[in-house]
């Protein structure tokens, strides 16, 4: 990750400034780093990892093209997986997406084992959150990201963050078997 | 305050169980930045005057279908959905082994009796029958002629290209017959065998070099698809067609990152289970590439081949699976096409039951390797039915272990399973053997050299 000491933001904020005028390959520098908790998310969103690619690069190309909105000195990161979380809200709206969703069931029945039908049935939940729950919930427990980011993520501030996790753990928990949550 | 440990845990275990890595993602995207075009920035308040009046005229003009409009493509509109394997095919004519013999082919039925022929030129490595297994062509002259494979009759006949025919394909449902030319440039013919006529002819551009390709349809019938990959032995490129009504159209084209295949070395492929993913094997090389025919992308494997054409690649019909069987080591290596990881080689240890009946298993004789006619998998993927020197050996793809060795003591060369899995046809010493559960095999009275059959190994 970029922007951990000193040294690096300069070099971030450089970089930025230099995307933001068309060097392409300097968004590229900022965007290689982010390909891992990108990719992550965007697999925590559309459970497939070869679509999350997909998503990803599409991501990219969106990112390179509106590289003039990034702010100077900010970070790039909650920017770029604000991207990728909405390339992967279009691509979950298209009707094939919901043909692939459909066809989950079936490979249920075919792996009889309790742990994965179990797993199975958390994917299943967390695909019917709305999507900035599903958002908020990914971004905290699959990527560990502070709250402040996630707000940052889905545009939204700290306190409504808390309230979309929490709001979305309180509809997970049948499954996860947990006490509620105060 | 709520601890969330426990929630942190779930959801981790839930999407790690889908989360694969993807190590080229940082150079896709890389990619995908520098080959953007740099029209796609977002233009600027000048700019974007003279780009809305553009846009305008071009929304009242005619949008012409051609080649000059297409162009590279990182991500499809819209994406194919999983593939699921056709399970077993009932229909009596894909019950109907084909054999050739010379420039004759003979249809048998599992009782032995021949049920028909056709005369023609079958040359190896293409596909004449079709995937339903009611269809079988034969390429001679200048016809092609469609023969129905439960009787031999004749269904329809096409005028064949000029050129010679470099590869050939079924569409799923059988209707279409892709021929790939061997002139240049190269053309794609889309024969409809339901009409008996040519549908449509596209001469593909950059075909100046010696030809050497190969041509496969996308197995859902209801995503009408077929993928030519060009120029094997140089610089492969992957082109995608699609044939909506019969009508061929270019979608995408690209070079794609895969080692060149020599000539002449015939590829086998498979679609994998998401749909998307064309497993392309080479048998000169045995390096297995992965083509992502969305984003025209290649990732590749060695599956530790040690010798061109030694392994005999059997793909799981469900696209999940590849089965390399190598008859001079005797073993099976695994490939699984989904996490794209290969197998220890697994030997081919024979149950002490069975091993003094398998004295002479090992192979003495020189052998040069080469190409399988068809893929022998039962329907369901349970069983392979491996041709060996000594025997026919079936494997179960559960255990990785044999679960019978028929015809011992005899050399088997080839195996077809008929379409209901429920008869296997085995050459055995140029001469046709019928197999099935509890029966004692029935030898047919033709010679043969090989099958014709809907894919080769």
């Amino acid at each position: 990750m970029l922007a951990t000491y000193p040294g690096q933001r300069v070099h971030e904020e450089d970089l930025v400034e230099r995307a933001r005028n068309g060097d392409a390959e300097a968004l590229v520098q900022l965007l290689e780093p982010l390909a891992e908790p990108a990719h992550r998310l965007a697999t925590g969103l559309l459970h497939d990892p070869w679509l999350a690619e997909d998503a990803v690069q599409e991501a990219a190309v969106k990112a390179w093209r509106h590289a003039r909105r990034l702010r100077p000195r900010s970070s790039v990161r909650p920017w770029f997986l604000a991207i990728v979380a909405n390339q992967c809200r279009d691509l979950r709206r298209r009707r094939w997406f919901s043909v692939i969703r459909q066809a989950e069931p079936g490979r249920q029945v075919a792996a009889p084992d309790s742990d994965l039908a179990a797993t199975a049935d958390l994917r299943r939940a967390l695909a019917g959150l709305p999507h900035q729950q599903r958002l908020a919930v990914v971004l905290t427990f699959y990527l560990d990201l502070p709250l402040e980011e996630v707000a940052a993520v889905v545009g939204i501030s700290v306190g409504a963050a808390r309230s979309r996790l929490y709001r979305g753990l309180a509809r997970l928990r049948p499954l996860l078997e947990m006490e509620p949550i105060r | 305050m709520t601890d969330l440990t426990p929630y942190r845990a779930g959801v981790q275990r839930a999407l790690d169980a889908v989360y694969v890595p993807a190590p080229a993602l940082p150079s896709l995207i890389r990619a995908a930045v520098l080959d953007a075009p740099a029209r796609q920035r977002r233009p600027g308040p000048a700019l974007a005057a003279v780009a809305a009046v553009l846009l305008a005229a071009l929304a009242v003009g005619t949008v012409v279908w051609g080649r000059a409009a297409l162009s590279r493509s990182h991500v499809a509109a819209t994406a194919p959905p999983p593939f699921a394997a056709p399970g077993p095919l009932t229909a009596p004519a894909a019950q109907v082994a084909w054999v050739v013999g010379g420039v004759e082919a003979a249809g048998i039925d599992p009782s032995g009796h021949q049920v028909g022929s056709i005369k023609g030129a079958f040359g190896p490595y293409l596909s004449y029958r079709s995937g339903d297994g009611k269809t079988v062509v034969a390429i001679d002259g200048a016809d092609i002629r469609v023969h129905d494979a439960g009787s031999g009759a004749l269904l329809a006949t096409v005028a064949r290209p000029a050129a010679g025919v470099g590869d050939a394909a079924f569409s799923p449902d059988g209707r279409y017959l892709a021929l790939l030319t061997t002139d240049v440039p190269e053309h794609v013919q889309l024969l409809d065998l339901a009409q008996g006529k040519l549908a449509s002819d596209l001469a593909l551009a950059n075909a100046s070099e010696r030809y050497h390709g190969f041509i496969t349809f996308h197995p859902d019938a209801g995503y009408p698809e077929l993928f030519v990959i060009s120029h094997v032995a140089s610089g492969p490129q992957l082109i995608v067609l699609g044939y909506v009504h019969g009508n061929l159209q270019l979608i995408r084209e690209s070079g794609i990152s895969m080692p060149s295949c020599g000539d002449p070395a015939p590829l086998t492929s498979h679609m994998l289970a998401d749909g998307r993913t064309l497993a392309v094997f080479c048998h000169e090389s045995g390096q297995l590439s992965l083509v992502d025919t969305q984003r025209l992308t290649a990732a590749h494997v060695d599956t530790g081949q040690q010798n061109p054409f030694w392994f005999s690649p059997i793909y799981s019909p469900d696209g999940t699976k590849l089965y390399l069987h190598d008859i001079f080591s005797e073993t099976v290596t695994v490939v699984d096409l989904e996490s794209r990881k290969v197998g220890d080689p697994v030997k081919i240890t024979v149950p002490a039951s069975l091993a003094q009946k398998l004295a002479g298993w090992f192979v003495t004789e020189a052998e040069a390797g080469g190409i399988a006619d068809t893929q022998p998998i039962s329907p369901d993927g349970s069983l392979l039915y491996l041709a060996e020197p000594n025997g026919l050996v079936v494997m179960s793809t559960r255990s990785m272990t044999p679960t019978q060795v028929l015809l011992y003591g005899r050399k088997v060369t080839d195996v077809w399973v008929s379409g209901d899995g429920a008869h296997v046809y085995a050459l055995v010493d140029g001469r046709l053997a019928i197999l099935a559960d509890r029966r004692a095999p029935v030898e047919a009275n033709v010679s043969a050299g090989g099958f014709l059959s809907a894919a080769h190994g």
